[in-house]
């Protein structure tokens, strides 16, 4: 009985380690962005276009493995959320990102306090391949989504 | 401007590229000819081209634009009233045709208030007193002029409740694309004017 008991343990244990050595799974940020228009009440929101990313941030999308861009469809709301993939060298988006966010904090400062108070809250994130800007006072729950 | 700057993009995501086939918006919130002006620094209104806050007139020079359409107005007559805008636009102006000589200038009228947004500087008597000023400094200069905010506003002047986001100043898409059906018009006159 014991010899039994130790046995199925032991390919318990394999399982468990089997499972542990297996590579995670990335989800893509167009899932994530689904996930969090489900969960979160976000203003309507305008997709940015390559052009538009490349014009005005200076970031071209051909560098990016996944991307997502968005901004409040309104401009008296600061809402923005933005998710990149790159596997290379991050610096480049996350200076740009974080430009975004000064020009953000500038135009709303003496505008509009109540979204100026919301973006000074964001900051830009890196975690593993994933760079992140969000910008809404539903930040905290957006994250948890990111992070999953 | 940024609003409208908005609507263009969406009406790209969506194929319809309109009048407006790839119009570069060197706009950023709050921003103002007299902002525009002023040094470049980390917190400064410039707007963004490239990733990097730029002066409008470099811009313009670089891209080789060959039409320039402004709009400035209710950040100005909110910090300045009527009369000093015309001089920080004039300015504006200057640098830009010293760079870009061979530039067409158009002005865009300032569009009005929704009715019991009104404050003590930013009014829309004064919206209108800058928007006859500004044509009156158009047609003396040979710059076009397009009224577009006698196309969005009530038989009392004010701007319809039902086209503004915020019951103030800011708008929707329903008046963009009225914006957009006036540039649209004021093209077509153009062009047919130049035979």
């Amino acid at each position: 009985m014991k010899k039994t008991l130790a046995f199925l343990l032991a390919v318990l244990m394999l399982i468990s380690l089997a499972a542990c050595s297996k590579p995670a799974q990335t989800k893509p940020v167009a899932d994530i962005y689904s996930a969090i228009e489900t969960s979160v009440a976000l203003p309507e929101m305008l997709p940015l276009a390559d052009e538009y990313i490349r014009n005005y941030y200076g970031i071209d999308t051909a560098s990016l493995d996944e991307y997502i861009f968005r901004i409040a469809s309104d401009v008296v709301r600061a809402d923005t959320v933005i998710l990149v993939r790159i596997k290379g060298d991050k610096t480049a988006v996350r200076d740009a990102l974080e430009l975004i966010l000064k020009q953000k904090l500038a135009e709303m400062q003496n505008y509009l306090p109540d979204q100026y108070e919301i973006a000074k809250k964001s900051k830009v994130e890196v975690s593993g391949d994933l760079v992140t800007l969000v910008i809404s006072p539903d930040r905290d729950a957006i994250y948890k989504i990111i992070n999953g | 401007m940024m609003g409208f700057r908005n609507y263009i993009t969406y009406q790209q995501t969506q194929g319809n590229t309109g009048c407006m086939s790839a119009p570069l918006f060197l706009v950023s919130g709050s921003i103002s000819a007299r902002t525009a002006l002023s040094q470049i620094h980390g917190e400064s209104l410039h707007p963004l081209y490239k990733g990097v806050k730029r002066y409008i007139e470099d811009v313009i020079a670089e891209v080789g634009a060959k039409r320039v359409f402004i709009l400035f107005g209710l950040n100005e007559v909110a910090v300045n009233g009527t009369e000093e805008p015309i001089r920080y636009l004039d300015t504006l102006i200057g640098r830009i045709l010293e760079q870009s000589p061979d530039v067409e200038i158009y002005l865009v009228s300032t569009t009005y208030m929704v009715q019991g947004s009104e404050k003590k500087l930013l009014n829309n008597k004064n919206i209108r007193i800058l928007n006859s000023n500004r044509r009156a400094y158009a047609d003396k200069m040979g710059y076009g002029y397009i009224d577009i905010a006698n196309n969005v506003c009530d038989k009392n002047g004010f701007l319809p409740s039902s086209y503004s986001t915020d019951q103030y100043v800011h708008q929707n898409y329903i008046s963009y694309a009225i914006w957009e059906e006036v540039m649209l018009s004021y093209a077509s006159h153009l062009i047919a004017s130049q035979g």
